[in-house]
């Protein structure tokens, strides 16, 4: 197996097979922060595009002095900074008034979702998408401090670098998104307090427990 | 201790000198405000943590909940993509008349 070294001399020298490996293992990183930083599959995925093209153009003057995997998370973190320029954070009231307006339903909707033979939920999932969704909310810089250092692993240090702030700002953008991330779950989510309205994973646990307990020629 | 709520989160995760760390935790177990945020910031940043490297695959039942949550979220979305992400994740489990009010 080559060498990362050797493998970014030839990625300069323009073998795309090269850069390719090079940039394989992040792919997965990538893909995850542009869909968390925009909420769109199809936009997340020309994003990751768009960045592979552009440290493709970029890998010549590439030196080891960042890391790879800093560098071109810096790439995607810009591109998701600009397209999100153009669009506001999404609203948090919208959905627990819709929610509200058809009480009814969200019963039955839980209830389907759920318990269909191809939701194979789990309340990670549930927890995960909800976080994914909530944390739109959050204006960009926010939101991009709060998934870098408390869903992709990276350090406030490097966190810094990618945003392209100094760290004490990252350290606040951080904070305050977190905070921000706090006082939603405290006042909607039902697993911090059982009087709140939001207890989609409450449900998706009962009847995910519900289809185990049944006999196995029962089950969806 | 001035602007101990700034400084919850580097004292989370343990980014204080020994020293501020000390006030912090003192701080804490006289004032009952700030220790109920350390809590709730706790408990957040657990979740989030936990939470946040679960994959999502586009086609599961949790992309579709995505889906439509954006389209309750994102700003200029209106009831027509909340409709329209309803009828293509081929909600058909809802009962008849549920569909019927929907729509």
């Amino acid at each position: 197996m080559e060498g990362a070294v050797d493998l970014l001399q030839r990625a300069k020298a323009g073998d795309p097979d090269a850069f390719a490996a090079l940039v394989e293992e992040n792919r997965g990183s990538l893909l995850r922060l542009c869909y968390k930083m925009t909420g769109s599959q199809e936009d997340a995925e020309d994003l990751v595009q768009e960045t592979l093209l552009r440290a493709l153009r970029g890998i010549a003057g590439f030196e080891l002095r960042s890391s790879l995997a800093t560098w071109l998370h810096r790439i995607a973190t810009n591109l998701c900074l600009d397209h999100q320029r153009r669009r506001p954070p999404w609203r948090e009231e919208r959905r627990w008034q819709w929610f509200a307006e058809h009480a009814d339903l969200l019963g039955q909707v839980e209830q389907g979702l759920f318990l269909s033979p191809e939701a194979a939920f789990e309340i990670k999932e549930v927890a995960a998408t909800c976080l994914n969704c909530l944390q739109m909310t959050l204006p960009a810089k926010q939101r991009a401090a709060l998934i870098l250092c408390d869903q992709l692993g990276f350090s406030r240090a490097e966190a810094a670098q990618i945003i392209g702030c100094s760290v004490p700002s990252a350290k606040t953008e951080l904070h305050r998104a977190r905070t921000k991330m706090a006082a939603i779950y405290d006042r909607r989510c039902a697993l911090v307090d059982r009087d709140n309205e939001c207890n989609a994973c409450i449900v998706s646990g009962a009847a995910q427990r519900r289809q185990r307990e049944r006999p196995a020629g029962e089950r969806g | 201790m001035e602007h101990v709520e700034r400084l919850l989160s580097d004292y989370l995760d343990g980014e204080l000198s020994h020293e501020a760390a000390r006030q912090v935790a003192a701080h804490l177990t006289e004032c009952l405000a700030c220790a109920r945020r350390f809590r709730s910031l706790r408990r957040t940043v657990r979740f989030i943590q936990s939470n946040g490297r679960v994959p999502i695959e586009p086609g599961s039942a949790a992309g579709a909940m995505a889906r439509f949550n954006q389209a309750l979220m994102q700003p200029g979305a209106s009831e027509a993509d909340v409709q329209r992400v309803l009828a293509e994740e081929g909600w058909r489990f809802l009962p008849d008349d549920a569909a019927g009010e929907a729509e």
